[in-house]
Parts: C-alpha cells; sequence; structure tokens
C-alpha cells in the first residue's frame, strides 16, 4: 500500500520511538507534534497540569539534537522576556543585546493564557516571522524553531484568552488526556525510580529536521483531494452552529499537516483519510461556538464531526 | 423581537430537555438574574425584616408569598438576553413590570405552574380571557413537567435553606456562646434569624432557575406552536440567497416559501403579539379556505366511550346476574374459603390476560420485526459521485476491467472495479456507506462485518484505488488480475 519514500520515514520512527520510550501512553498526542514539527508549524497543548508536556519537548528536543527552551507565563511576565532586551553594560561602558528565551529551536511557552495579551503577542512576530526585532533590529531564531504552547482547560481564573490572530499562528491545537491504566502503572513504576520530573534521553540527531520538512512539502497532492480539504474548511463558514468559520490559513494549515501525517505514515502522496483525520485538531482552536449551541452545551469537536458529516468525501 | 438574534437553538425539545435548557441559560446568565432577583428583593425585604424583627419568620413568610412579585425581573432581563439586547438588573430595576400583580399575590399564589405561567402576564401583558385562551393553548402540553419543575425547584430551596442553617450551626464554635436552640429544643431568636436568612438565602438562589426554567418551557411550547425553527430557517435561506446576486430565481423563490411559511403557519413569531388578534383569525379563516387545507380524510381511530350517552342502569349483564346466582348457591361465605380462592383465581388470571393483551398490543410493531431482522434501509443509487446500482454494472466486470486494462484505461478499469466491490457490498452484504465516508472508513466498515478473506480483498483494492486515484501510481497488471481473481472470489454472483 506505502509508497515509501526514501530513508526519512526510519528515521521519523526512531525519533517517534524515542519520544514514546520517554513520554509514555500518549503516543497520539506524539504524532501530531511530530505532524506539526514536519509541517513547520506550532501547536497549543490543552490539558491539565501533570502530564508530561514538559517531558515531550526535552525529549523531542534531545532526539532532534536541538536546544530547549521553557518560559512559565505569568500575569507579570512583559514582552522582553520573551524575546530579549538591549541594556546598559556598565563595564563596557556600551549597550548589549540580551537575547530571550526564544532564540532557542524549541520553545515550551507554559500556560500561555495566563499572561496578559501584550506579552501574548510579543510571541506573535517570532512565530510567523521566525524573527525578533529588538532595538531595530531583526535577527532570525534558531532553524529548526518551534513553539509548543501549553493551557490548562480547568483553571480559567486570572487567565487571558488567546485572540484569534494568535490562535490562528497555532498549526494544531492538540487536547492531552490522562494516559491508560496500564500505561499510567509503568509511567508510576518508572518514574518512581528517577529524578522527579523524567529524564527526556541523551542527545543525538535522529533526524534532519529540515531535509524532513523540504521532504514533507514534496508530498503530492491530488487536486480533489486539495478540494476536499478546501470544502471541509469551508464548511464551517456556512454552519449555524458556528459564529465564525475558519480561515484560508486553515486550508493551506490542514493540507500541510496532512502531507505531514502521510510523511510520517511513509507515503508519499495525501489520500482523503489523512485530511480528514487532522480535520479536528486544525480546526478546534480557528472556530467558535454560536452562543445557542454553547447553551445546549456541544463542544467543538462535536460540532466538527457533526460538519464532516456533511461534507462529500472524493473519489477521484 | 428579532428571531435572526435569538440566543438559543430553536428546536423541539421535550419538556425535560427545555427545563435542562432553563437551567443552562440559568448559568449561563447567573450574574444578571441572580441580581436582578436580589435587587428586587432587598428593599422590602429589609423593611420586613426590620418591622418583625422579634418574629423573622413572620418576614420570611412574607417574603416567600410575595415570590411572584420577585420573579418578574429576573423573567424580564431573560427575556432581553434571549434577543442579545443588553438588559443590566438596574436599568431594569427602573422599567419594573407591576402589570396584573394583585392576583398573583392573592389567588393565582397557589398555582403550581406559575414560572411556565408567568411570561404570559409579564411579557405577552394578557389579562382576563384573552390570558385563559392563551393559558389554554399553552397548557396542552409540558403542565406536568411545569409542576414538576416547581416541585423540585422547591425541594431544592428546601434542601439549600436547611444546609446554609446547619452548616451554619455545625461551624459556629461553641467558644461564642451563640444559642440556637433553647433547653426546650426550641429555636432561639437567633435560631430564627439563621434560618431566616438560610431561606432568604435560599429563595434568591433557586430564583433564577425556577424562573429559567418555566420560561424555557414555555419558550418551547411557542417555538412548536409558532413554528420558530422554520421561520429561522427560511430567513436564513432567504438571507443566503439574497446574498448570491446570480441566484435572483433563487431569491425570489425563498422569499415566497417564507411568505407562504408566514401565512400557513397558525400565527407566526411577530403575529403572536404584533397583528391584531381580529385580523389574524381572518387570516387563519382564509388560509384553511384554500386549497392546501381545503381537503377532507377519514380517519378511523380508537376513541373512548362517550360516557356522556343515557345508559340504562337496570340493565345488569345477563351473565353478571347468572354468575352471581351461581355465587351464591354454591359458595357458603362464612365457611368455605376455597370459593373466595377461586374468585382470586379467576381475578389473577384475567389480570394476567390483560396484562399479556397490553403488552402484545403495545410493543406490536417491535414484536411484528422480531424474526424478519431488522428493515433492511434503501440502498443509494449513487454514491461518492458513482453509480452503484447493480443494473449499472456490466455482465462480466471482470472481463469488462481487463479489456479497459488492456486497452490502457487504467484508471476507468480499477474505478470500474472500485465501483463494481461499492455495489456488491451494499447490494449483497448491505453495508450502510454513506457519502462522507472516505476510502478507509468504507474499508473499516467492511472489515466490521467480520468476514476476513472480504475484508483483506478490499483493504487491497482500496489501497491500489488510492494510489492510482491519489498518488497518480499505475499498478502492475499482474495485480488487477489477483483483483478481479478476487472479485470473482469474494463478490461476484458465484462467491459464497
Amino acid at each position: 500500500m506505502n509508497d515509501s519514500t526514501s530513508t526519512t520515514p526510519a528515521a521519523l520512527n526512531a525519533l517517534r520511538d524515542h519520544i514514546n520510550s520517554r513520554l509514555i501512553g500518549q503516543s497520539q498526542v506524539v504524532d501530531q507534534v511530530l505532524i506539526a514539527m514536519l509541517a513547520g508549524g506550532h501547536v497549543l497543548i490543552e490539558g491539565v497540569p501533570g502530564l508530561g508536556k514538559t517531558l515531550l519537548v526535552q525529549a523531542m528536543a534531545a532526539g532532534i539534537g536541538g536546544k530547549f527552551k521553557r518560559i512559565q507565563f505569568t500575569p507579570d511576565l512583559m514582552p522582553g522576556d520573551v524575546t530579549g532586551h538591549v541594556m546598559f553594560d556598565m563595564s563596557q561602558s556600551k549597550f548589549v543585546l540580551k537575547q530571550g528565551p526564544v532564540f532557542t529551536n524549541l520553545l515550551l511557552a507554559d500556560e500561555i493564557n495566563r499572561a496578559p495579551a501584550k506579552t501574548q503577542a510579543a510571541l506573535l512576530e517570532v512565530m510567523q516571522e521566525r524573527q525578533v526585532t529588538l532595538d531595530g533590529k531583526s535577527m532570525k531564531v534558531g532553524k529548526p524553531f518551534m513553539v509548543l504552547a501549553t493551557q490548562n482547560p480547568i483553571e480559567q481564573e486570572g487567565t487571558y484568552a488567546l485572540p484569534e490572530a494568535e490562535l490562528d499562528r497555532f498549526i494544531l491545537k492538540i487536547n492531552i488526556d490522562y494516559p491508560q491504566a496500564q500505561d499510567e502503572v509503568l509511567i508510576a513504576t518508572r518514574y518512581a525510580l528517577e529524578a522527579f520530573g523524567g529524564d527526556p534521553g541523551d542527545t543525538r540527531q535522529l533526524i534532519d529536521v529540515e531535509a524532513a520538512q523540504q521532504q514533507c512539502a514534496a508530498i503530492e497532492v491530488d487536486d480533489r483531494v486539495a478540494e476536499y480539504a478546501v470544502e471541509l474548511v469551508r464548511a464551517t463558514r456556512g454552519s449555524t452552529l458556528l459564529r465564525h468559520g475558519a480561515g484560508p490559513r486553515a486550508s493551506i494549515a490542514l493540507l500541510r499537516c496532512a502531507k505531514a501525517l502521510a510523511l510520517l505514515n511513509g507515503v508519499s502522496f495525501i489520500t482523503p483519510d489523512d485530511v480528514k483525520a487532522m480535520v479536528l485538531p486544525v480546526l478546534r482552536h480557528r472556530v467558535i461556538l454560536a452562543p445557542e449551541v454553547e447553551i445546549d452545551g456541544l463542544g467543538v469537536d462535536q460540532v466538527l464531526a457533526n460538519l464532516l458529516e456533511k461534507v462529500d468525501a472524493p473519489r477521484s | 423581537m428579532n428571531l435572526d438574534k435569538l440566543q438559543i437553538n430553536a428546536c423541539i425539545r421535550s419538556g425535560w430537555q427545555s427545563v435542562d435548557l432553563g437551567f443552562l441559560m440559568a448559568r449561563a446568565w447567573f450574574r444578571p438574574l441572580y441580581f436582578a432577583g436580589l435587587l428586587a428583593m432587598l428593599p422590602l425585604s429589609a423593611v420586613l425584616l426590620l418591622v418583625f424583627w422579634k418574629s423573622p419568620f413572620w418576614a420570611l413568610a412574607i417574603i416567600w408569598w410575595l415570590k411572584p412579585f420577585w420573579e418578574r425581573l429576573p423573567l424580564f432581563i431573560a427575556s432581553r438576553k434571549l434577543f442579545d439586547e443588553e438588559a443590566g438588573a438596574w436599568s431594569s430595576f427602573r422599567s419594573f413590570p407591576l402589570k396584573d400583580i394583585l392576583p398573583w399575590l392573592l389567588w393565582r399564589r397557589f398555582s403550581v405552574q406559575r414560572a411556565f405561567d408567568n411570561p404570559v402576564t409579564v411579557l405577552e401583558d394578557l389579562r382576563g380571557g384573552q390570558r385563559r385562551q392563551r393559558l389554554r393553548v399553552l397548557h396542552g402540553k409540558y403542565s406536568d413537567v411545569a409542576l414538576g419543575n416547581q416541585f423540585v425547584c422547591f425541594c431544592f430551596e428546601l434542601l439549600v435553606c436547611f444546609g446554609i442553617a446547619l452548616m451554619i450551626d455545625f461551624f459556629t464554635p461553641e467558644s461564642l456562646g451563640l444559642e440556637v436552640y433553647d433547653k426546650f429544643d426550641d429555636l432561639t431568636l437567633l435560631g430564627e434569624w439563621m434560618f431566616t436568612l438560610s431561606g432568604f438565602m435560599a429563595m434568591s438562589l433557586t430564583m433564577p432557575f425556577h424562573c429559567m426554567a418555566g420560561f424555557a418551557l414555555y419558550l418551547n411550547r411557542r417555538i412548536e406552536l409558532e413554528a420558530w425553527d422554520i421561520e429561522i430557517s427560511f430567513r436564513s435561506l432567504a438571507n443566503r440567497k439574497r446574498a448570491s446576486e446570480s441566484q435572483a430565481a433563487g431569491l425570489l423563490a425563498s422569499l415566497m416559501l417564507a411568505v407562504i411559511v408566514c401565512l400557513a403557519v397558525p400565527g407566526s413569531a411577530d403575529a403572536a403579539i404584533d397583528h391584531d388578534r381580529d385580523s389574524a383569525a381572518g387570516l387563519i379563516e382564509e388560509v384553511l379556505q384554500s386549497e392546501d387545507f381545503g381537503q377532507e380524510r377519514t380517519l378511523r381511530k380508537w376513541r373512548f366511550k362517550d360516557w356522556s350517552e343515557e345508559v340504562d342502569e337496570e340493565a345488569f349483564p345477563e351473565w353478571l346476574i347468572e354468575f352471581l346466582e351461581w355465587w351464591e348457591e354454591n359458595v357458603d361465605w362464612s365457611t368455605d374459603f376455597s370459593g373466595t380462592a377461586f374468585l382470586l383465581k379467576i381475578v389473577l388470571v384475567i389480570l394476567f390476560l390483560g396484562l399479556v393483551t397490553y403488552l402484545l398490543i403495545r410493543y406490536r410493531g417491535p414484536l411484528s420485526r422480531l424474526g424478519s431482522g431488522r428493515p433492511r434501509e434503501k440502498a443509494p443509487a449513487v454514491l461518492f459521485g458513482l453509480d452503484v446500482t447493480p443494473q449499472s454494472l456490466p455482465p462480466d466486470v471482470p472481463a469488462q476491467v481487463m479489456r479497459l486494462w488492456d486497452e490502457g484505461g487504467y484508471r476507468e478499469a480499477l474505478s470500474l472495479l472500485y465501483r463494481a466491490s461499492l455495489s456488491r457490498l451494499i447490494d449483497k452484504y448491505e453495508i450502510a456507506f454513506r457519502a462522507s465516508h472516505t476510502e478507509a472508513e468504507c474499508a473499516a466498515l467492511v472489515k466490521a462485518r467480520g468476514i476476513e478473506s472480504l475484508s483483506d480483498y478490499f483493504w487491497q483494492l482500496t489501497a491500489v484505488w488510492r494510489q492510482l486515484a491519489y498518488g497518480h501510481r499505475v499498478p502492475a497488471g499482474e495485480i488487477i488480475q489477483d483483483l478481479c481473481q478476487g472479485w470473482t472470489t469474494e463478490l461476484s454472483d458465484e462467491s459464497k
């Protein structure tokens, strides 16, 4: 069935196995994060604390041989704390540039919705342009660069909802849930013996991320599949269940993620199945439910699943 | 009333689903509703508590009696919020609805469906005969749910009241020396104040939920009677059509449809309030005279006997007289208990037979389907844009596929084989594919049938089809030959 690509599937599998060996019981989340990485996007991870989000990013950084930094977003965090700032060095009697934590490969923005909009917006430029402007000079951040932001779905007191413009910058929104019972037993027994927090494993480059991203971009897309992706996105705009549908950026993201999924599966073309599999994580943060639907207690995933049923799948 | 701004999903719900919606509305708008209720209650309650400071239960009783009065403001605010209008507690307080308040505090205070009936007075401003007529229509359904809502809210209010009072009692340190009960276990003045304030809090907390549940029932009944959902659908259809300039004819048609529906539905949403009732009645009469309503149909159904018919009470059934005579002759009531046992046996047998008969009639539908299996759904003729009827297939599918393949029509050949497989799966195995199913989902449905060889074959076919259709890779001729052979084995008429 698979028309395998050159060497990347083996390398991808090695990276996937490496992360899965550290982060137990979250293989679906790991796959989705890898998809976002291959598609060259950023992810927003929603889940309660203590599910191994930091370990995921650390293990991923170790697997790609990249640098990892973490910012804990708090209400008093300033934009300069994210991007960096210029300060006067008394000893040298000149202004020196202090780079912020965004100058890395993988950036974990923990509890991003705890910081006010101004600080959240500081991430916008770097997420979109992959550069930071400090003191009038633009500086490129590391390659590859990926932001993994997290937010807690339960505690909403004292948080600042992410603006739509910023949400749209995240290629995927991943919901991370509790692991299965047998996985939790494994986690408990393994990490009870190790230092608290888990070990991300040795740092070694299992994959050339930039080459994999280029390979992902080269995945073949049939016209009918592209039309299907666009139809799915457009279906969110005419629905009475949604107050606000997804924009064209969602269509682009959907196709890019479908390509990444195909690459992860070792296939050199995408099918409607790849597109459909990525609809929920790509669209769930780009649409806004109609008030009456919210009052009825329906969730975004339920509404999107309902819309999926209304779009005919192609048979090219 | 602008239905386009309706904040709830206008659809028909069951009674208890409406109550659920009401509770959701109360939760969504809790702050304005709660503070509105509190704003209405506080001034007068404070005065009453000051006047009856030595016997606060009297104040509580009066506050409780005035509940129909307090409930009006939350209802008024909810009616504004329902249509996305701004309605602050204070601004609404200044236009406090006081219509027809006296009857509500006198004889209507005993109404067990207060929250359901309140909107007719507060929002529709109907009185006297008009109100009675309106209520008769509304009470056609959901009266029992309205009664249940009132009872549940009453119980919950009691629970909250006692819960708060007991919590204060339990958590008050003894060292403070506050006595809630005296030596005879009667409440002290402090105890009375504690229960009074707990009762006040419980009333204010449950009021938004009680009001909104009744309001949601009222809304559901109006959606049902006045077809708001249909009206909204037609409005959105008309708007969409209007937006599309190139479809001017479609716009005209949808507007006409909307007009027809507005006329055909007895009393549209706006008509219920805005139209003059006499002209509305005339309009309804006119519509009923039209061709669509002028038809006559004969319906036959069971109905209860008309008991008002005169019955000759003297005429006992003959069999009953005979039975009683036989009973008198053969059974000695004073000594013979076997006769009584026999009578009981007969009664039990009759009851049992009655029960069996009732169950047979009640479940005649499902019982009739027993043995005949699940009713077969009508197979689609076109699926995924492909004609999947058996008639559309050539008599010898594999031969036709191979012929097309040899002629170089790779895509047509594989498309025919895939279409023929879908057709056979629908026709022979009754698999319910939907237009939204992708290839892998179709294959998963086939796998769910539990026939391993068929599932393996269809997976293989799907894989080859996807490679050609989306990957534009032409498979080897041997693979097609294998697939044709597999089709004969798994899906042809000769297959098992």
